[in-house]
């Protein structure tokens, strides 16, 4: 995306009604986000690395 | 003398009376049509693009603000800065609305649970996606109340040179 320095911006005050499902789905992407980038994290710092050789799968 | 106490006596029902109505409408207005202390909420997400060496850098400034009477219990749950990416698959036959990919969530404020009267919360986030030519992307900022009601601004900015419609990802 060949873009330089784009600037976008929204503002709401309108409030939704409750939905349960919606918030719970959210919540699972964000778990989901911070496990994903844990998991790079510890790839980058060569921790992935030792436990991938502990588990035998890594010579 | 006693007409005169009964005129001063119907004069004082009157005014209460009165008094009692109005007060009561300008408590209804106040309070119930005004939504003085109902939970309202004014939500802001800011967003920058900027492309760096093969990464493109999105900022997201997060923004609540209280515009109620009455303190805001914020859930931590959902309350989160989401981001999309559309990319161009094809030359569409028809106009359509465009698929969101999601490329991440991340929560926002942290374990802060109050938000007081007219208080601003703000977190600036800082993202890093990998340059892959998407033509749109999208910023979407939820926030959730512990009654379950929740706020949200998303914010799309298209690629302007994305007009080419190749699969460019």
């Amino acid at each position: 995306m060949s873009t330089q320095n784009i600037r976008f911006r929204a503002t709401s005050t309108k409030a939704h009604p409750p939905d349960k499902a919606r918030q719970e789905e959210i919540e699972r992407q964000v778990q989901e986000t911070a496990r994903r980038q844990g998991s790079q994290k510890r790839e980058r710092s060569g921790e992935g690395a030792v436990e991938r050789r502990k588990n035998g799968s890594e010579d | 003398m006693q007409i005169a106490v009964s005129i001063a006596d119907v004069v004082y029902h009157v005014v209460a009376a009165v008094a009692l109505i109005v007060g009561g409408g300008w408590a209804y207005f106040k309070f119930i049509k005004g939504r003085t202390l109902k939970e309202r909420l004014r939500v802001t997400v800011d967003g920058g693009l900027e492309p760096s060496s093969g990464l493109l850098r999105v900022t997201a400034s997060c923004e609540a603000e209280n515009i109620s009477l009455r303190e805001l219990q914020i859930a931590p749950e959902g309350t989160a800065v989401r981001l999309f990416v559309h990319t161009l698959a094809e030359n569409p036959s028809e106009a359509r609305e465009a698929a969101w990919e999601l490329m991440g969530a991340w929560s926002v404020f942290g374990d802060r649970e109050v938000l007081e009267p007219g208080e601003v919360l703000q977190e600036p986030k800082l993202l890093e996606v990998p340059e892959g030519g998407f033509a749109a992307m999208m910023l979407e900022f939820t926030v959730y109340s512990r009654s379950g009601s929740y706020w949200q601004a998303a914010s799309v900015v298209t690629n302007r040179q994305a007009g080419d419609n190749q699969l460019r990802r």
